[in-house]
């Protein structure tokens, strides 16, 4: 037999313990993994708005609740415009609006006609809007084809009827879901005139976007800008709160997991006190005897992390099909989520084993052979 | 030619538990390589500690013990100590039941580089060896508490250790069961391994070339039957002679077969 046939076969002499504790150890690996990858897909999303325009770097207003809430004044963008190594600034008004069950979360820009160029916006059919036009919109190539809408159609938004001008590609999924107005009049519709919430700056050809983005913060303190996704808590607090939701979901996770692992495997040093004895009076050392209950240990939380990422998977595919939550979750599953649930599975085995295994350590010989 | 050092030599030897209970009080005892030792006396005398002691699974609160001529706390890893020099059988077999018997043979041969197919054969031909070859694969829980206790000897063989110690190996089992274990014994013991068995078994005794008697945490008597004697003594310095005159080299351990 060998060590590893000897761990198996001693997790099989107890099932539904083994089975209950790798269940455990699974539905807290599950319950942290799904919620890092909806929070990663949320911040996916959030990110894919400063990677519209394409942009050197984008201006936000610092420390905003989250990015859509960022306000940013006409004064604003042209103190943006002058700054040196500046080449040109797109002002844009985002909005998030539910257009139907299946579009909860549909994004709305509003930028100038002349400023499309700047932004990476390519016309695929039909024409721009007018820059004052009051009920005319372009829609991306996918939103039209989610929608079933052409050019010509009419598009009911911000509680008006919109004619559809044209369709455009910005080359990015998460612009290309969404339409576009005149500046002017999604800023009415949102009684926000003169405000932009983002500002997508590109540099003059030779410049460091670090040394713009310096300058720019130098002059507009209450401002703020974003060269990566990583950078994108500076600007949208949400996410960083978020990302703290996750961390303290993790370590909560790994306190009660460890707490029912410790408690199993207390439960089983206690009833093979005498099997450990035996052990060591044929010759284990102590340390091979204690590595026989952390490797059992270690193949339940490695079964449990495994089956908590198939769980995870499972339930963050339902989450996206309920009505209430269809199309605001994009589950991100990365290569740290995977890492979280490895980390959680450990964590809780590591931290529940400590003391069951320090005291089967410390445990000398002719005490444990004489435990009753 | 130069004579072997004993198999085991204490000096002083004392086991005093929590309470001041004082399970040895000083026992000094030499145990020859190839010999066969018989330790009995009433309950609480002290001859499971002292067994205990030899196996190293329990620490001494005062004396020294040797084995193989070398202080135990000389030795550098008393789980080799325990692996290679002793094998153990307990009164009540401790086998693990959830691994088949061929499996609870292999446990001591773990970690000492021996393969996993090694450790099948050679756990294969000891269960031969003890005639529970047709066992091999059984849970111990299928088997009866005879054929565990001489599952348990093969376990004690498994890495062919100079000793074998047994803590009352019939203790737990029916006449019938006791003689074939008694018999394993005898063989075991003609082929010139050193035995020390804790008994109150009249009929396991007579096994021994020696039968030392315990009281009160002490040694009190040897007896040496048709073969060579132990030597043994007490704290007090006093050595014993063997009821048939032959004197008792104590603290010398120099006795072997003869």
């Amino acid at each position: 037999m060998t060590f590893f046939g000897l761990v198996v076969r001693n997790l099989w002499a107890k099932p539904v313990r083994s089975i209950g504790l790798a269940l455990a150890v699974a539905f807290a690996v599950m319950a942290v993994v799904t919620l890092a990858v909806t929070s990663s897909g949320l911040e996916e999303s959030a990110a894919a708005i400063i990677s519209v325009g394409k942009a050197d770097l984008t201006v936000v207003q610092k420390g905003a609740a989250d990015i859509l809430s960022s306000t940013i004044d006409k004064n604003e963008l042209t103190s943006v415009r002058s700054t040196r190594g500046v080449a040109n600034a797109v002002g844009v008004l985002v909005e998030i609006e539910r257009i139907n069950a299946a579009n909860p979360a549909f994004i709305e820009i509003g930028i100038e006609p002349s400023d499309m160029a700047a932004f990476g916006v390519t016309l695929v059919a039909g024409r721009t809007y007018g820059a004052t036009a009051a009920h005319e919109v372009m829609l991306g190539w996918r939103a039209a084809a989610n929608l079933g809408l052409h050019v010509g159609s009419t598009f009911k938004a911000n509680g008006t009827t919109n004619t559809v001008t044209g369709l455009f590609s910005t080359g990015n999924a998460f612009g290309d879901a969404g339409a576009m107005f005149p500046l002017p009049a999604i800023q009415g519709y949102n009684r926000v005139p003169g405000i932009v919430t983002l500002v997508f700056v590109k540099d003059v050809a030779g410049e460091k976007a670090a040394a713009v983005a310096r300058r720019i913060e130098y002059r507009l303190p209450e401002l703020t800008t974003i060269r990566t996704a990583s950078q994108f808590g500076r600007a949208d607090r949400t996410l960083v709160y978020l990302q703290a939701a996750v961390n303290g979901s993790t370590v909560l996770a790994i306190l009660i997991g460890a707490v029912i692992v410790g408690n199993t495997m207390l439960l089983s040093l206690f009833e093979r006190t005498r099997e450990f004895g035996l052990l060591r009076a044929v010759g284990w050392t102590r340390w091979r005897t204690v590595s026989l209950l952390a490797s059992e240990s270690l193949i339940l939380a490695v079964g449990g992390a495994g089956l908590g990422v198939g769980l995870s998977f499972m339930v963050a595919t339902l989450l996206t099909h309920l009505p209430v939550l269809a199309g605001l979750l994009t589950p991100n599953f990365t290569a740290d989520a995977f890492a979280r649930a490895l980390f959680t599975a450990l964590g809780m085995t590591v931290v529940g084993a400590l003391y069951p295994t320090i005291r089967a350590a410390v445990l000398p010989p002719i005490k444990a052979i004489q435990y009753e | 030619m130069s004579e072997s050092p004993p198999a085991f030599e204490t000096h002083g030897l004392t086991r005093t538990f929590p309470g001041h209970v004082e399970a040895l009080r000083g026992v000094d005892l030499a145990v020859a390589s190839g010999q066969t030792v018989a330790i009995t006396g009433p309950s609480g005398c002290g001859k499971s500690t002292l067994l205990h002691l030899l196996a190293a699974i329990d620490v001494p609160t005062g004396g020294s013990i040797s084995a193989a001529g070398r202080p135990l706390g000389e030795w550098p890893d008393l789980s080799e100590y325990r692996r290679s020099y002793v094998g153990l059988v307990f009164q009540f077999h401790d086998l693990i039941p959830r691994i088949p018997v061929s499996a609870n043979v292999e446990l001591p041969m773990f970690w000492t580089g021996r393969s996993p197919r090694a450790r099948r054969e050679r756990a294969r031909e000891l269960l031969e060896l003890v005639d529970m070859g047709f066992a091999a694969h059984r849970l111990p829980t299928e088997i009866s508490g005879g054929e565990r206790q001489r599952v348990a000897i093969a376990r004690a063989l498994a890495n062919d250790p100079a000793v074998l110690l047994a803590d009352e190996p019939t203790g737990s089992l029916d006449s019938a069961s006791t003689e074939r274990v008694i018999d394993l014994f005898r063989a075991l013991r003609d082929e010139g391994r050193t035995i020390v068995i804790v008994t109150h078994a009249v009929e396991v005794a007579a096994v021994a070339d020696v039968v030392v008697r315990m009281r009160d945490g002490v040694v009190v008597e040897a007896d040496p039957q048709a073969r060579p004697p132990v030597v043994l003594g007490n704290a007090d310095g006093l050595d014993r002679q063997a009821p048939d005159g032959r004197a008792h080299r104590a603290r010398q351990g120099r006795l072997g077969r003869g």
